[in-house]
């Protein structure tokens, strides 16, 4: 008997509700204490082509999908074709025997469970819609787990539907336990509640959300763009409740233009796209630099170039990220990699921008913006942070009598000027994208120009003081080194746990900001060892970065770029057979 | 406080415009609107794209933001969004406005929001040294096209009207007076106003002199501007430009359907939804 370590993976046509089939069995077994990993696959289509769910479960942790499956619920025969050499010994598979045939002899070994999934709902729920509500049923059933706890997530759900809606789902969802349950003895796996704190289930882009929201953030433009859409979908849904104005613009670069507007008009304000949307924000990135406009931008990547594969996963614009826009300005990257961190981090890149008045990036990616987690609640308190350095009507009224106008780009130590908004009594000037004076207006004498880059790039300097140092996970002292960024902390962790299982002394080094780059701290940690840099590109950007800040060169490199996030049983290996290689050459 | 004059809204520093620059008479039209209307210089902002004529708001006493090509109107608009007590104003060249940012243009029209586009459109860039505009006529020889322009002119007015607009009217830089009169019902209109500018370009487009607009621009004696079908007809006028407010009719503001936002709400609440 395996408790509370389960692999579960539901597949059908796109159109057939696969991802809302997930979220329901997380959800019931996030409510119940267990650690919950929620991913999709899908193609970009609105109803075709085949879609998967994998929703992995244990119970002290679930950061990434594995590849095996130990439960799969097949909407359709294709299910069962695509996944059927994913299946783990002692697997089951629940299908509709009233919709596609499967014979024992096609998954020796497995447990095939025939649940008429859509005769059940339509009988018993009065409409083949509640399929889906059956199957987690079944799925439960089979489990023996989670009864009571399906009932109330249906409740949670479904409740301002009316009760005849909820009494439907109660049926569909009850038949399906029965169902299940026939089948329940024969099937290895057990999940078991566990006391555990309250826990979310939820996708990175709802935790960068409410990141911003906990920040202060009350404006938010953005052009649809997976996969960040679903940032402007759940702003839009919580703008009036949570106080904030959402607009969708009519292209990036409006988004961004229109972020800077408000954020000069003294607002908090952020945009989000993905690589090719933020293509197009690049020059007005560069007046954020320029005017000293604080901005937060959200940057969900996905494979490119150019369209790429929309609906899949990439961390290719690292570089890009770092270096977008003309001209040099500083500027803020931060790659949370987890939920945990989407929303600290997005808090934070919100406290550097106001307080460096300069852009900020939050660099997402498709795996861990699309993905679902369960989360204990964040703590939003004391996030709003400070506005940093605000000019007052005295130093204004200063300005004026010392200088005849108020200097908005004032030389300082650390390159940061005061600033005020439009509106002011007494502090007139015009922000400009143009070099200018410390008033605002346009200049190009040579003295000016260099006083006012050093000015600008001095914050950079002044920042690093800001910047969390980089985080190192596992057997600190191993030989075995590995590094990444943004969401690659996922896996790589799951990676560790099984290199130790092997008896492989190894550990992780989590690069979540990357510009400014802790240089100092990273060579610290990476001297003298076996560095093995994972990275979701082709080009081992970080490795790049890496090597341009220290000096070192990571020569191990795992690289992907199929557009899968990684599976840590894949890194565990290849950094084994790394670890091997290096040992014995 | 004294009544603003026009030399109390003028800025330190002096514009650079060549002599004779149409740009001239709509920095004083501004600067006369603004305080004629009687406006706090310190609540109105003047957003600008590049172009001669986009260092506009360092020459005039208010707030101001000298952005980028062709993205003032996202800009400014965000701005209003974000403060409903400015008064802002866009000034952007024909090329900022009608080229590079016709998205932000047509989309500007449509969403009704309550600011001013203050166009100043003088058939050619400027800035850099002569080439053709989205307004440039057929034919039109200037150093991108020495064979003469072979794009059909865009026709702002025609296009603003259709895009939605609530306020689109057309001035001259020659005459100020009713420029003033048009930058004043501009700012005064409740929702998104275009005002169109005819303006010379003495350097690079000569042959669009005063005297060319003087001849070409008269004054509708009859005209019912809440008519579209009326505003259409004179806006596709191709021989002679009818001067004035083509169009004006009231129709809720995007803030009128945008409710002032609340205190930040309750994040804990809505964590508890995602358990």
């Amino acid at each position: 008997m395996r408790e509370n370590a389960l692999c579960w993976r539901a597949g059908g046509q796109a159109g057939d509700g696969i991802m809302t089939v997930g979220q329901m069995f997380g959800r019931v077994c996030s409510r119940s204490g267990l650690h919950v990993c929620v991913s999709a696959e899908f193609p970009s289509l609105i109803r075709g082509g085949h879609n998967s769910v994998w929703v992995r479960v244990g119970g002290d942790s679930a950061r990434a999908p594995l590849r095996g499956t130990d439960l799969l619920v097949a909407l359709n025969r294709e299910s069962i074709d695509r996944h059927a050499a994913s299946l783990n010994p002692g697997a089951a598979v629940i299908f509709d025997p009233d919709h596609m045939e499967v014979r024992q002899e096609e998954l020796p070994g497995k447990l095939l469970a025939p649940i008429p999934l859509e005769s059940i709902a339509r009988h018993d729920a009065g409409d083949k819609i509640y399929r889906n509500v059956v199957a987690v049923g079944a799925t439960l059933g089979l489990l023996d787990f989670g009864r009571d706890t399906f009932r109330e997530v249906l409740q949670s759900l479904f409740g301002r539907k009316g009760p005849e809606v909820i009494a439907a789902n109660l049926a569909a969802a009850e038949q399906g336990y029965e169902s299940g349950a026939q089948f329940s003895e024969q099937y290895p796996h057990r999940l078991r509640a566990q006391p555990a704190e309250k826990r979310m289930l939820l996708t990175g882009n709802h935790a960068i959300a409410m990141g911003a929201l906990a920040a202060g953030c009350r404006f938010y433009s953005a052009y649809p763009m997976t996969p960040a859409s679903e940032l402007l979908h759940f702003l839009a849904r919580v703008e009036r409740e949570q106080g904030i104005v959402v607009r969708q613009s009519e292209d990036e670069i409006a988004a961004l233009c229109m972020a800077l507007g408000a954020s000069h008009a003294g607002v908090r304000a952020m945009t989000g796209t993905s690589g090719g949307g933020f293509a197009l924000m690049g020059e007005a990135l560069s007046l954020a630099g320029m005017s000293e406009t604080p901005v937060v931008v959200v940057v969900a990547s996905r494979p490119g170039p150019s369209t790429g594969m929309p609906t899949w996963t990439a961390q290719g614009d690292l570089r890009f990220a770092a270096h977008a826009g003309h001209g040099e300005f500083p500027r803020f990257v931060i790659a949370p990699g987890d939920v945990g961190e989407a929303f600290s981090c997005t808090a934070h890149a919100f406290g550097l921008a106001e307080k460096y008045q300069a852009p900020a990036i939050v660099l997402s990616d498709r795996f861990l913006s699309m993905g679902w987690w369960s989360q204990p609640l964040f703590s939003g308190e004391g996030l709003v942070p400070e506005r940093g350095k605000l000019a007052d009507g005295a130093l204004l009224q200063e300005m004026r009598s010392s200088f005849g106008r108020p200097l908005r780009y004032r030389e300082s130590e650390d390159g940061v000027s005061p600033r005020w908004f439009p509106g002011t009594p007494g502090g007139a000037f015009s922000a400009s994208g143009n070099e200018h004076d410390e008033s605002g207006d346009t200049c190009d004498k040579v003295e000016n120009r260099k006083r006012q880059m050093d000015k600008r790039l001095r914050k950079m300097a002044a920042a690093e003081k800001d910047i969390p140092p980089p985080q190192l996970f596992g057997d600190e002292d191993a030989e075995l080194l590995l590094a990444g960024f943004g969401s690659t902390k996922m896996p790589a962790l799951d990676a560790l746990e099984l290199l130790s299982e092997r008896g492989i002394p190894a550990a992780y080094l989590h690069v979540s900001y990357l510009v400014p780059f802790k240089a100092e701290a990273v060579r610290r940690i990476i001297s003298g060892r076996g560095l093995v840099v994972v990275e979701g590109n082709a080009d081992g950007q970080l490795a790049g970065m890496i090597a341009e800040h220290t000096g070192i060169i990571a020569r191990q490199r795992i690289l992907k770029y199929d557009g899968r996030p990684f599976f840590p049983d894949e890194i565990a290996k290849e950094a084994e057979r790394i670890g091997r290689t290096a040992c014995t050459s | 406080m004294h009544e603003l004059s026009v030399e109390d809204l003028s800025s330190e520093t002096r514009p650079t415009w060549c002599g004779g620059c149409g740009n001239y008479p709509i920095l004083i039209a501004v600067k006369k609107a603004i305080a004629q209307l009687g406006l706090d210089p310190d609540k109105v902002v003047i957003v600008s794209g590049i172009g001669c004529g986009s260092s506009f708001p360092h020459w005039v006493r208010t707030y101001g933001f000298h952005t980028i090509h062709g993205r003032p109107i996202p800009l400014a608009s965000a701005l209003k969004m974000a403060n409903r007590e400015l008064t802002v104003l866009v000034t952007a060249g024909d090329g900022d406005t009608y080229g590079i940012g016709a998205n932000h243009f047509l989309h500007a029209m449509r969403r009704n929001l309550d600011i001013t586009v203050l166009v100043q459109n003088n058939n050619i860039y400027g800035l850099t040294e002569g080439q053709a505009s989205p307004t440039s006529e057929l034919g039109k020889v200037t150093k991108s096209t020495p064979y003469g322009v072979v794009e059909a002119p865009l026709n702002p007015l025609a296009v603003a009207l259709s895009a939605g607009a609530t306020f689109v009217a057309r001035a001259f830089s020659g005459n100020l007076q009713h420029l003033t009169e048009m930058v004043k019902a501009a700012i005064q209109h409740r929702g998104v106003a275009l005002v169109d500018v005819l303006q010379p370009c003495v350097t690079f487009n000569p042959a669009y002199s005063y005297e060319f607009w003087r001849n070409r621009t008269y004054l509708p004696g009859q005209h019912d501007a809440q008519d579209i079908h009326a505003a259409l007809r004179l806006a596709l006028e191709e021989d002679r430009r009818a001067l004035g407010v083509l169009y004006q009719v009231q129709k809720p503001t995007l803030l009128d359907m945008m409710p002032l936002p609340k205190e930040p709400g309750n994040l804990s609440r809505l964590m508890e939804s995602f358990v």
